[in-house]
């Protein structure tokens, strides 16, 4: 099965071209700000290079945050779009789960940068085989808060633990590994067990509401 | 012959539109976000960002039906790279690059306000330039020079708000509710617009506007007289309003010696201001053009008919395009006259 992954919920974006298992190809990017530039050349160069075209895929894969708003509807966006062009169905992946699955085995927190001083929060099993259980739901919240939520023997990973270093360094009994980014390549892998969806319905895990910032005055009650 | 599919994203209008050849508008599809924004009583970016991505099969697959095409028949495309809120922007470009790599066709970034410019074309191909437009709207209030295509001086601009703002502030503070446009023109009919007489700002200094204190005179007004009637609040605003708008845009024919006028931006819809738009200009033998209401407020088809023309003169967009916030009407070099 020929799977076409994107993520950019991050400070990285990521294309992978993933066979079953095997990776044809990909692109890894650390933009910052860059996704809605980067991203599609990057989907140009890894179907060239693997010298596949769009009609060759079996679906589409891409990570719908949590994350950065802008950046994952970025991702969103572009990747509804192609489905909707080349006629392809879509599997929408969790960036925590993505993060998690980065790691060997084990208990796994993922903590993404939620920017304002919070963090979003998940914690996953992961066994021998690859395969992600959930042990709890994602979340947000003050890193101070959210961190109190990690067990005894937690690998935790992610650029919310890397930015509050101060907090999840200092938990005790957890192992927190530093740099580690959600990459396509487990977008697609974990993609595969999953139903492919029509592309509208896969939408955003923003969690967090939009900020309104509203100052109304009327003739009434000003 | 250029069949070109574009995407207008730039504010809380989800657009698609199909034209071919820049002319011949073959699908114009716009979803309106109003009601969206309404209860906060103006465009909340996040807000307007999530509602694009919602929207965004849809009206694609709209357009395509209603030109009666698949992609396969589309031989450009287009989107509007700004200026706009950087995240809606977004949305509309990376669908623009998708369907551009997908169609492997060419992809070109507009500016939104050259797509203003060139909705006047969408209906009046023949009209002679130079031309002088005043593109209104709630972001927007310039006097353009429109000399050839793709030379544009700015000869005029607000130096406060824009005067599709100033109609939503004094909209809120009646209690009329958003948009405050539509609102303030509906009740403008039922009022004497000459009852109460509000100050023109700036009406005899150059051709910059200032609204802001046009809008504070009818917060002064309101305090000292409670009892004043809305209608005839609404109807003295926008006398005044417009009365600055129509009467610079024929001072700056005036100036430069346009043949022409023309209208654009959302709050060209305003029924007054095309009244007195279309009588000063009849009244000094311009040409003048009203656009249809459709192509004054945000929509697609404008920037079709920009994009198309943009795509001949500089060619495609890389697919490494981004979107500007601040993006600034192109004006200067190598313009070709028509
Ligand atoms: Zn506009």
């Amino acid at each position: 099965m020929l799977t076409l992954a994107v993520t950019s919920s991050t400070a990285v974006v990521g294309v992978a071209l993933v066979s079953g298992e095997r990776v044809l190809s990909f692109r890894h990017l650390r933009t910052d700000r860059r996704h809605a530039e980067e991203l599609t050349p990057m989907i140009r160069d890894v179907l060239s290079e693997a010298g596949r075209s769009l009609a060759d895929m079996d679906r589409l894969a891409v990570d719908v945050g949590p994350g950065r708003f802008t950046g994952l509807r970025v991702g969103i966006a572009t990747v509804r779009t192609l489905a909707f062009a080349a006629d392809k169905p879509v599997v929408g992946v969790s960036s925590l789960e993505a993060l998690a699955a980065t790691q060997p085995g084990g208990a796994v927190t993922a903590v993404i940068d939620a920017r304002r001083s919070e963090v979003f929060q998940q914690r996953f099993g992961l066994d021998s085989s690859g395969t992600l259980t959930p042990l709890d739901e994602p979340s947000y919240g003050p890193p101070e808060e959210m961190a109190l939520a990690i067990q005894d023997g937690d690998t935790i990973v992610g650029d919310g633990a890397d930015r509050y270093a101060e907090v999840y360094g200092q938990v005790v009994g957890g192992k927190h590994v530093v740099g580690v980014e959600p990459m396509a390549e487990h977008i697609a892998r974990l993609s595969i067990a999953r139903p492919a969806i029509p592309g509208p319905l896969v939408v955003p895990v923003y969690l967090r509401d939009p900020d309104v910032k509203v100052n109304i005055k009327t003739r009434n009650n000003s | 012959m250029t069949v070109l599919l574009a995407i207008e994203t730039s504010c809380d209008e989800t657009a698609v539109a199909i034209v071919r050849d820049g002319t011949e508008v073959l699908a114009n599809v716009v979803s309106s976000q109003v009601e969206i924004h309404a209860e906060f009583g103006g465009v909340v970016p996040e807000v307007a960002s999530r509602a694009h991505l919602d929207m965004l099969e849809p009206v694609l697959a709209q357009a395509l039906s209603d030109a009666g095409m698949t992609g396969a028949a589309i031989e450009a495309v287009a989107a509007t790279h700004g200026p706009g809120l950087i995240g809606a922007l977004l949305i509309g470009v990376s669908e623009a690059k998708a369907l551009a790599l997908a169609w492997d066709v060419p992809y070109v970034g507009v500016n939104h306000m050259e797509g203003h410019l060139f909705a006047t074309f969408l209906e009046r191909p023949d009209l002679e330039l130079p031309l002088i437009v005043l593109l209104v709207s709630g972001g927007h209030t310039l006097i353009v020079h429109l000399e050839a295509l793709g030379q544009y001086t700015i000869l005029g601009s607000t130096i406060d708000d824009a005067a599709g703002e100033a109609f939503d502030k004094v909209a809120r503070y009646l209690g009329l509710g958003y948009p405050g446009g539509p609102r303030i023109d509906a009740l403008a009919k039922e009022g004497d617009r000459e009852a109460i007489v509000f100050p023109r700002g700036m009406l005899h200094d150059g051709l910059d506007f200032s609204f802001s204190g046009m809008k504070t005179s009818v917060i002064n007004y309101v305090r000292k007289h409670r009892d004043a009637d809305n209608a005839d609040l609404a109807a003295g605003f926008q006398e005044a309003v417009v009365d600055v708008l129509v009467t610079k845009t024929m001072r700056a024919a005036e100036q430069v010696g346009a043949k022409g006028v023309c209208l654009g931006g959302g709050v060209a819809a305003n029924s007054r201001l095309r009244e007195r738009f279309a009588e000063e200009a009849g009244a000094r033998g311009l040409q003048c053009l009203v656009p249809d209401r459709a192509f004054c407020t945000d929509n697609a088809a404008m920037i079709a008919a920009a994009g198309h023309w943009r795509l001949q003169k500089d060619g495609p967009t890389g697919l490494d395009d981004g979107a500007s916030p601040n993006l600034k009407l192109p004006s200067g070099t190598g313009a070709i006259r028509r």
